[in-house]
């Protein structure tokens, strides 16, 4: 199983988002950390194939970002999205489903299992337009495991959730790491040190750093404001 | 004291650093900006389009009645629900992209904001109006003062319409279902307006009337509804 | 195309899970019934004279037009006609005002109407008139032969409706067709209300994910590309299709209802003298309202494919809405023959007894296609374009940076 990201880059008129990124990402926990504006989602949207990049490629196991079936095996949370407002939340998973290309039978198991995981059992036969912020975040959770993805992005997963709810994620997290690829981006330092295999830092659209973190090593932190004052280079 | 002088002085001493800074401009009296000058700085945040729409009524009216030589009534008639359809939506602007809550909680709340719009719009229609009202019955069979209560209907339908839309639907779902109504209500116009010149010519006068004033009443009623609902947010979720 | 049944009955949940397409629809079969029988409502005045209500004249009408059902439009008929108007004093040609019109006349004025659509005349030229069978159909002739002057046809159009006329049974059997003539009196208003209803709630079938933001989620899923573009499309043209088979069967089930069925199959040339062929009153509407379908299906297509080219819904109903109150107040002069034509196509101008019954042919392979032959395979072919058109947008949409 590996993600193959070659000399990805974006860029608008006047601007580079994202510049010659390459990467090789296996099983595991990926953390992306940068500054707003580094380009992260850029680079997320375009592994989830929802951007062209204007160079380079990026294959999961030899499939390209383009075809079905590399859509198949992706699950994507991203950092703000909507909903139906007519739909109930098991509608709004059922739709999913059906995008996603699971039978309705696969459907019709899957998804009172997810709800339960995110703990909205309770709440899927009320419309999404009545539920608060974080509930909305957990039916996006739900949504990107409906086809037991093996590719899972995921920008900023716990913007919206309680601390519990938090805590409760990360395990969920660690636990789907173990047996697929997880990339997700956030604020919340602490969330990659208590789940992230590896690290990523972007600065300017450039990976900047990248590498194992051992949990009880040095403050993450202090580590990424550090590297944020030195020059941004490129490393693989 | 002359210009050297002053600049020699300027070079030889050195200002002393100012002390209780931040107390002195704490306690200057803030000068209190007036309605007026509120409502006028409104103004310039009412969007150009706007104000290009409530144009196109008169050149119609101007080309009809001068160059054209044709009944330009039904057509201003038709025209008159998008004229409403353009002040009802910039009321609703804050709605519509998200700024009701910063807006509710300035000084100048959200209630201000939207009657000094209405105010500033309405002032404009009005003035337009009567432009319209000797232009638009000039090949017209009918008075002036029909040609304005026939005028007013079409734009009063189309705002009490939209004034109800957008107090009911949320975002810019109701932006697009105020134009689908602008829409109906004009094509409406345009499809019966034989039918409608042989109603109102015969006897149709005054039930016009009773039809404005019902119009206006309603008009008025939704205005303060809506005026009401800009006090507070009517959903606490996102 | 596996999940393609239950993302089309999703579409189709988004599409009726909103109230303005409700509103919309209920709003316009009103006006469909109001079009349909607001002939009945009001009252009949002559010369600022109250006659009575309209509801009574049209009894009284229906009355006398079933006696004259059946019978033939020959010189016997003809004679009774001008019996009966020659009891009317003169009044200058303002005899409907008159005691004698209504005693005597009235009854026959059917036949009266007919004769001066058929022959071009007015009402006092008709008075004058002598009836004369044979006079009655060659004045026919001579009208239709100004017509296709006015119209500038070419020799071969005016040859092929010569064969038509030809092969038309004379005289003409009068029959009452009340509901008939309702329905293709209103087909004009039904068109637009159609048009606009698909108009209001298509316009935001593919912008309504960039509005709600899930444009990400569905780009990044398996079909969310040619599979959901593919339900989003027959969702739409379900809908358009569905549209106008409501409105028309309302219409139907009203007109018929309260006119009556009889005169299916009547002469068409009873309501529209201009036309050439030999089609009935019933096959005229059956056809009009099939062209309505068909109409309804390439505004779907356009309407959609328009919004994913503009992703803007309001901005979509802006267009479509412009076109069709432009097209009712333009018209393109018949010497402009091509552009007039092409201009007639457009839906909301086509739909009208006088576009789709129009003399004006189009040259096909030697031949001529009509209207009624020439319409259905170019609207259908056009939606096949867009939509295949669209198709080719959709795929390369990105998702728009936020």
């Amino acid at each position: 199983m590996e993600l193959s990201i070659d000399r990805v880059s974006k860029q608008y008129r006047n601007k580079i988002a994202v510049d010659r990124v390459s990467l090789r990402l296996q099983k595991g926990v990926y953390g992306l950390l940068g500054a707003n504006g580094a380009g992260k989602t850029t680079l997320m949207r375009m592994i989830c194939g929802i951007l062209k990049p204007t160079g380079g490629t990026i294959a999961f196991n030899h499939m390209d970002v383009s075809t079905e079936e590399y859509r198949a095996v992706l699950g994507y949370l991203p950092q703000d999205f909507g909903y139906y407002p007519e739909f109930k939340g098991e509608d709004f998973l059922f739709y999913m489903a059906a995008l996603k290309g699971l039978t309705k039978q696969q459907a019709r198991q899957k998804v009172p299992e997810l709800l339960k995981l995110v703990s909205l059992e309770d709440n899927g036969k009320r419309k999404i337009k009545t539920y608060s912020g974080g509930m909305k975040q957990r039916l996006g959770i739900a949504q990107a495991l409906l086809n037991d993805p093996k590719l899972l992005v995921l920008d900023e997963p716990t913007a919206g959730l309680d601390p519990k709810e938090r805590v409760r994620f990360r395990n969920l997290i660690g636990e789907l790491g173990k047996s697929r690829i997880v990339l997700l981006s956030t604020h919340i330092v602490s969330d990659i040190e208590h789940i992230a295999d590896t690290v990523l830092m972007m600065k300017d659209g450039q990976m900047i750093w990248q590498g194992k973190w051992e949990d009880g090593a040095e403050d993450l932190e202090d580590f990424y404001l550090r590297q944020f004052e030195e020059k941004g280079r490129g490393i693989i | 004291m002359n210009r050297k002088m002053k600049e020699a002085l300027r070079e030889a001493f050195e200002a002393s650093a100012p002390a209780h800074r931040q107390d002195f401009f704490e306690n200057i009296p803030q000068e209190r900006v007036s309605l007026i000058s509120f409502m006028l700085s409104q103004a310039g945040y009412i969007r150009k389009r706007v104000l290009v729409i409530s144009l196109f009524p008169v050149l119609l009216s101007l080309a009809g009645a001068c160059v054209l030589d044709f009944d330009m009534l039904w057509a201003i008639s038709a025209f008159m629900p998008f004229l409403a359809l353009s002040a009802v939506t910039e009321n609703f602007r804050s709605a519509a992209y998200g700024m009701e809550e910063l807006e509710m909680s300035a000084r100048f709340s959200l209630k201000s904001v939207v009657l000094a719009r209405m105010g500033i719009l309405g002032a404009l229609h009005l003035v337009l109006l009567c432009l319209l009202m000797p232009l638009a019955c000039v090949h017209s069979i009918f008075t002036v003062t029909q040609t304005g209560v026939y005028l007013m209907i079409s734009y009063l339908l189309a705002d009490v319409t939209g004034l109800w839309i957008l107090r009911n639907l949320r975002g810019k779902e109701g932006l697009y279902a105020c134009m689908g109504a602008a829409v109906c209500i004009s094509s409406l116009y345009s499809l019966l307006r034989v039918r409608l010149i042989r109603l109102l010519y015969r006897s149709g006068f005054a039930w016009a009337v009773v039809l404005l004033v019902i119009l206006l009443i309603l008009c008025v009623s939704e205005t303060k509804k809506m005026v009401r609902q800009t006090e507070e947010l009517r959903w606490s979720l996102s | 195309m596996k999940n393609l049944k239950t993302l089309y009955q999703f579409e189709m949940k988004k599409i009726f899970g909103r109230k303005i397409v409700w509103i919309t629809v209920v709003i316009m079969l009103l006006l469909t019934a109001s079009t349909v029988c607001s002939q009945l409502l009001g009252t009949y005045y002559i010369d600022e004279k109250k006659i009575d209500s309209n509801y009574a004249i049209f009894q009284r009408s229906r009355t006398y037009e079933k006696t004259l059902s059946g019978r033939p439009i020959d010189q016997r008929l003809l004679e009774e006609t001008w019996d009966a108007y020659g009891k009317i004093p003169d009044t200058s040609g303002h005899y409907a005002g008159t005691k004698e019109y209504w005693t005597y006349a009235f009854p026959y004025s059917a036949i009266f109407v007919f004769v001066t659509n058929t022959c071009d005349m007015d009402a006092a030229e008709t008075l004058n008139w002598k009836p004369d069978e044979t006079e009655l159909y060659a004045g026919r002739q001579d009208m239709l032969e100004n017509l296709w002057n006015s119209a500038y046809l070419t020799e071969g159009e005016k040859e092929y409706w010569r064969q038509q006329e030809m092969s038309m049974e004379t005289p003409f059997m009068y029959a009452y067709k009340e509901g008939w003539w309702m329905l293709l009196d209103g087909l004009y208003t039904i068109g637009i209300m159609t048009l606009l209803t698909i108009a209001i709630c298509l316009s935001s079938v593919f912008p309504v994910e960039r509005a709600r933001k899930t444009d990400q989620l569905i780009f990044c899923s398996r079909y969310g590309k040619r599979t959901l573009y593919l339900a989003k499309i027959l969702a739409g043209i379900s809908f358009a299709a569905g549209t106008a088979l409501l409105y028309t069967a309302a219409a139907m089930v009203l007109a018929l209802a309260v006119y009556g069925c009889d005169g299916f199959g009547a002469a068409f040339q009873l309501i529209y003298p201009d036309y050439s062929g030999s089609i009935s009153v019933g096959q005229a509407v059956l056809i009009s309202y099939g062209l309505l379908l068909a109409a309804a299906v390439l505004a779907g297509a356009f309407v959609m494919v328009l919004s994913e080219i503009l992703r803007n819904a309001v901005g979509t109903l802006a267009v479509i809405s412009g076109v069709i109150i432009l097209s009712m107040f333009v018209d393109i002069p018949y010497h402009f023959r091509v552009l007039a034509q092409i201009w007639d196509y457009l839906p909301s101008m086509f739909l009208s007894l006088w576009n789709i019954f129009d003399c004006r042919l189009v040259p096909f392979a030697g031949t001529y296609l009509t209207n009624t032959q020439f319409v259905p395979v170019l609207y259908l072919g056009m939606a096949g374009v867009l939509l295949a058109g669209g198709s080719k947008l959709y795929q390369r949409h990105q998702a728009e940076i936020r």
